[in-house]
């Protein structure tokens, strides 16, 4: 073999040298991939707006979800805990009780409980709430406003085209960044 | 006719079919539960329901009719159940549908890989040059082999005939190397074999010793022919080891054995091993000064045998002389042969011995041949191995459990006898063939101790059956004793009478016609050495190393017990007017300028 073939070798040395040259730049390269923000679009979740919430009752029936993604929340610090509550009874309750004819809930979902002559505390029970609407608009009407309609967003599939908001005759529902996914009420909602 | 791999081929395939059919189905309904009841869910609002809004309409009106209040409350909980209930179907249904889409998925891929069938090649059409090629390099192949085959015989068949066969080496045997020439040819065995691997044949091997040469010296293990009775001989009386006072020399033994020496005109032979190595040892019988030394290679190093113990040891074994050649056997089953100017001759391994302690039988040389006793527990069996080249002259399977003890030959006026002892039997074998003649079911336990013989009888005996005197001629028992009887020592006989030691320091004499004790004589220590007879006297060393000597006869008389300051478990070796004996570490000579 000429020299000229010799010079022309790539040495064992030289190889392992490139090779692990390579390897730390690959490395480098992967663990800045890792560690850079992964773009900088938000993620983007569906948020209803309960102030411009109609109550027309699709959340109940439009959502993909069965029962739908929509339920009802309770600002405790809103609520006057009536004995009357424009949300749980009938309009024209003939007894202020929790009987089906004086409710106005189709689930029973809201659970109605004595605290002091004349209070009473409502709490939602979420596994019954459909998302109807029927005692956040009569609480509305007739109440504080206390009882108001969120995207719950451990069973919304956040779809591209949410079926609620196409339908939303209030255009309530818009997408925002997913770290602040909710508008809430009271105190909760000031900070 | 099908077969049955194609059998179940198809009863897979179909019970594939089945549950695809089956879970297809059960898919298709429940798809269809699950939209009938999502489209009943968006059809009827629970939260709207008509029939609820009529009745609630009625009650406004008529808020005192309790009936309607009841229905109201009724359809209320129909419609809540009713709802949720629905709401329960979907959940389940999701599940239901996820799990039989899985099991017709599986299914199918099963029933796929169950009708595959791998693609078959195109038919050539006409001859195909690579399968030519094929089946004429298969013939080239197939000619190449035959010409190496042809070849390796002719080679065989040369080298064969250059070097003679490989010797019949009996079952377990086989053969090592052998070393230099002894200047003798090796005469064709009785079985037709020839012998091992003679290194000479160019001198003609001496004619075995004279019965009266055998007798002047001291060939084997407790003397000629193995019974323990010396020649004609006046070997010393007293002698006194610590100071030397009767010890014409005394020689160092390099390796620690127990071994007794023997002597052949003025040699001594022993051997010696232990963990690093097996040897063989000449002395000059005057002077005590080594002659020579040979190492033994063995089949398997010392140490790797498991069995041996302490008090046994790699060399228990006595070497066995002819006069033209020495043999020695070591625990490793291997045996050597010298000629007495220490030229190896020959070597046989009969395989590494499965016994317990150790391999301790000593060698018998008898006329051309050498027998050799290995009962172990792999098979008993007795050889006959030529003494001029190892070639295997006859073997003889023995029926029996290991044994320690060494063969003997005797001659019964009509016929020698080679007489073996071992549990259960005591028999005896022609020394021509290794035929049985004769053979009693009278023996028992470990048995060391050797055969003796005297006027007919044979004397054989083990601590746990006794003493037995068989007739020679016949195998018949004449008389057993049970007092007093040696597990190590072997008894000697002779002048009417059997003499024997134990380890219990019990010398005992009993009238050899009928096994009457004439005496028993206690002394302080008990015996492995076998008493040996040297005219009208009777040697026997005890473990300390003090000699009892007494006179053969049908009372006890003490003549002597000198002490030779070591401790002694080997049998003295007695010739020509000397006593040859091996202490713990050395090997003394004991007789008079």
């Amino acid at each position: 073999m000429s020299d000229g073939n010799r010079k022309t070798r790539v040495s064992r040395r030289k190889l392992l040298r490139g090779g692990l040259g390579a390897a730390a730049v690959a490395a480098l390269g992967g663990v800045a991939g890792i560690l850079a923000p992964r773009g900088r679009t938000p993620r983007m979740v569906w948020q209803l707006d309960p102030l411009k919430c109609t109550q027309c009752g699709q959340c109940a029936t439009k959502c993909v979800l069965t029962p739908s993604a929509v339920k009802c929340v309770h600002a405790f610090d809103v609520c006057g805990y009536c004995e009357l509550c424009g949300g749980y009874h009938q309009p024209n309750a003939k007894n202020l009780d929790t009987a089906a004819e004086n409710r106005l809930c189709p689930t029973n979902a809201i659970v109605r409980r004595f605290v002091d002559d004349p209070y009473y505390e409502y709490t939602i029970d979420e596994s019954l709430c459909i998302g109807c609407a029927k005692c956040v608009k009569g609480c509305t009407s007739f109440g504080n406003g206390s009882l108001y309609l969120q995207v719950r967003h451990d069973r919304c599939m956040n779809c591209n085209e949410c079926a609620i908001a196409k339908a939303c005759p209030a255009n309530a529902f818009s997408r925002v960044p997913a770290e602040t996914p909710y508008i809430f009420k009271g105190e909760l909602g000031r900070k | 006719m099908p077969q049955p791999e194609q059998n179940n081929k198809a009863l897979y395939i179909r019970i594939a079919q089945g549950v695809a059919l089956v879970a297809g189905l059960f898919v298709l309904v429940v798809s269809a539960l699950i939209v009938f009841n999502h489209l009943q869910l968006k059809r009827t609002d629970p939260a709207n329901s008509p029939a609820l809004k009529r009745l609630m309409t009625e009650f406004r009106a008529q808020p005192d009719r309790p009936a309607i209040r009841e229905e109201i409350r009724a359809l209320d909980l129909l419609a809540r159940r009713a709802l949720f209930s629905s709401h329960a179907v979907v959940r389940s249904g999701a599940f239901m549908l996820l799990g039989g889409v899985i099991v017709l998925l599986c299914a199918l891929q099963a029933l796929a890989a169950l009708q595959r069938t791998a693609p078959m090649p195109p038919k050539c059409e006409g001859p195909d040059e690579a399968l030519e090629m094929n089946a004429r390099s298969r013939w080239a192949l197939a000619g190449a082999c035959v010409v190496i085959a042809a070849a390796a015989a002719y080679v065989l068949v040369l080298s064969h005939a250059e070097l003679g066969p490989l010797g019949a080496a009996g079952e377990g045997m086989r053969t090592l190397a052998p070393a230099t020439a002894a200047a003798e040819s090796a005469p064709a065995s009785a079985a037709g074999a020839a012998p091992a691997a003679p290194l000479a044949q160019s001198v003609p091997p001496a004619p075995p010793p004279p019965v009266e040469e055998v007798r002047s010296n001291w060939p084997g293990f407790r003397g000629p022919f193995g019974l323990g009775v010396a020649g004609a001989a006046d070997p010393p009386i007293t002698w006194d080891g610590a100071s030397g006072s009767g010890v014409l020399w005394k020689a160092v033994a390099p390796r620690k054995a127990y071994n007794s020496p023997i002597v052949w005109g003025d040699h001594v032979y022993f051997s010696g091993g232990d963990e690093k190595g097996l040897e063989v040892f000449c002395l000059d019988a005057s002077t005590g000064n080594l002659l020579w030394q040979r190492a033994v290679q063995p089949s398997t190093t010392p140490d790797k045998l498991q069995d041996v113990s302490d008090d046994t040891g790699y060399a228990a074994s006595t070497m066995a002389t002819d006069g033209r050649r020495v043999f020695a056997i070591f625990a490793t089953g291997d045996l050597a042969c010298f000629t007495p100017d220490g030229t190896q001759v020959w070597t046989r391994c009969f395989g590494v011995p499965a016994l317990s302690y150790g391999y301790a039988s000593s060698l018998l040389a008898y006329q051309d041949r050498v027998i050799v006793q290995f009962d172990t527990g792999d098979g008993a069996r007795l050889y006959a191995l030529a003494a001029a080249d190892g070639t295997q002259l006859w073997e003889t399977r023995r029926d029996v459990s290991p044994s320690w003890s060494s063969p003997v030959v005797i001659n019964t006026g009509a016929r020698d006898e080679i007489i073996v002892s071992a549990d259960p039997l005591l028999a005896a074998y022609s020394p021509a063939d290794g035929s049985e003649l004769w053979k009693l079911d009278c023996m028992g336990g470990e048995v060391a101790p050797s055969p003796a013989y005297d006027s007919g009888i044979v004397y054989a005996a083990n601590e746990a059956c006794g003493l037995k005197a068989v007739r020679a001629s016949d195998g018949t028992l004449a008389w057993e004793s049970s007092d007093n009887i040696p597990d190590v020592s072997s008894p000697v006989a002779a002048k009417g009478m059997v003499i024997f030691a134990s380890s219990g320091a019990v010398i005992s004499c009993l009238d050899a016609r009928d096994g009457t004790e004439l005496w028993t004589h206690e002394v302080d220590n008990g015996f492995y050495a076998s008493p040996v007879v040297a005219g009208d006297r009777v040697y026997a060393f005890d473990n300390t190393g003090v000699a009892h000597i007494f006179t053969l006869d049908r009372t006890y008389t003490e003549i002597g017990t000198p002490a030779l300051g070591e401790a002694v478990v080997t049998t003295p070796a007695i010739a020509g007017g000397r006593i040859y004996v091996r202490g713990d570490r050395h090997v003394y000579c004991i007789g008079v300028e």
